[in-house]
């Protein structure tokens, strides 16, 4: 039993891990193949940073000794299926404005499939972990910790870097206007 | 602007976790999912013109 719930606190890194290399994944196709993220996929993005929130705030709250653990996990699984569902609803519908025969779709495909219908995927994925995670959350809570590992603290600092990152590229792309371009070609902000 | 700014208060959501305030985490996960949702319908349905 605390075998297992020492593997659900690493499972949790985990997680979060995965969700920030997406993220990552995202920046990389936009400065290695120069795509610019168009307000869609932007979208999507913070919906994949909402869903790792999720993780992140269960393995801070094991620092708290929280007497309910199983309900810290549950409302950390709760926020990921907020996010899940946001990104269905924005994937799904990036998938339809392409899914027509001959469109060639938007960006670079990776392994065959858009960034889009990866988000899908994901988004699927994040809502079958989390429903099973509070399925079974009274065997899952994770352990209350003295303190956070250097694996924590660096997972959870990656986070919140990406999330500045993110904030800071998207300003850039929008400049001083409210919306993102439909079709973005530059950054806005620097006159492109 | 506003894309940037729910960034930010993603960011914000992650600080208040890391201060152990539970509820106001919980206030501002929901905010921001709210806001994102705000965001994404504007951009499915104006480009396009859609009144739904």
């Amino acid at each position: 039993m605390r075998g297992l719930r020492r593997l659900q606190f690493w499972l949790l890194h985990f997680y979060l891990l995965g969700m920030v290399g997406m993220l990552l994944g995202g920046f990389w196709m936009q400065f290695a193949y120069s795509e610019m993220p168009c307000p869609l996929c932007v979208a999507q993005r913070l919906a994949l940073s909402l869903a790792a929130i999720g993780p992140a705030w269960v393995i801070l709250q094991c620092r708290f000794g929280h007497r309910d653990g199983a309900s810290m996990l549950v409302r950390g699984m709760a926020v990921s299926m907020l996010a899940a569902i946001a990104g269905l609803i924005l994937g799904g519908r990036h998938v339809l404005l392409h899914i027509l025969p001959g469109d060639v779709g938007y960006g670079t495909p990776v392994l065959g499939l858009s960034l889009y219908t990866w988000v899908v995927i994901a988004c699927m994925v994040i809502l079958l972990v989390a429903a099973v995670t509070s399925l079974f959350h009274d065997r899952l809570e994770p352990p209350m910790v003295e303190r956070l590992n250097p694996v924590s603290i660096g997972s959870l600092w990656l986070l919140a870097i990406v999330l500045l990152a993110n904030a800071a590229t998207v300003f850039a792309e929008a400049g001083f206007h409210l919306y993102l371009p439909d079709d973005p070609t530059g950054y806005r902000l620097f006159g492109g | 602007m506003v894309a940037a700014s729910i960034f930010l208060l993603l960011v914000l959501t992650l600080l208040s976790a890391l201060t152990g305030r539970r509820r106001v985490t919980a206030v501002l996960a929901v905010a921001c999912f709210v806001c994102m949702m705000l965001l994404g319908w504007h951009h499915m349905t104006e480009p396009l013109g859609l009144n739904l």
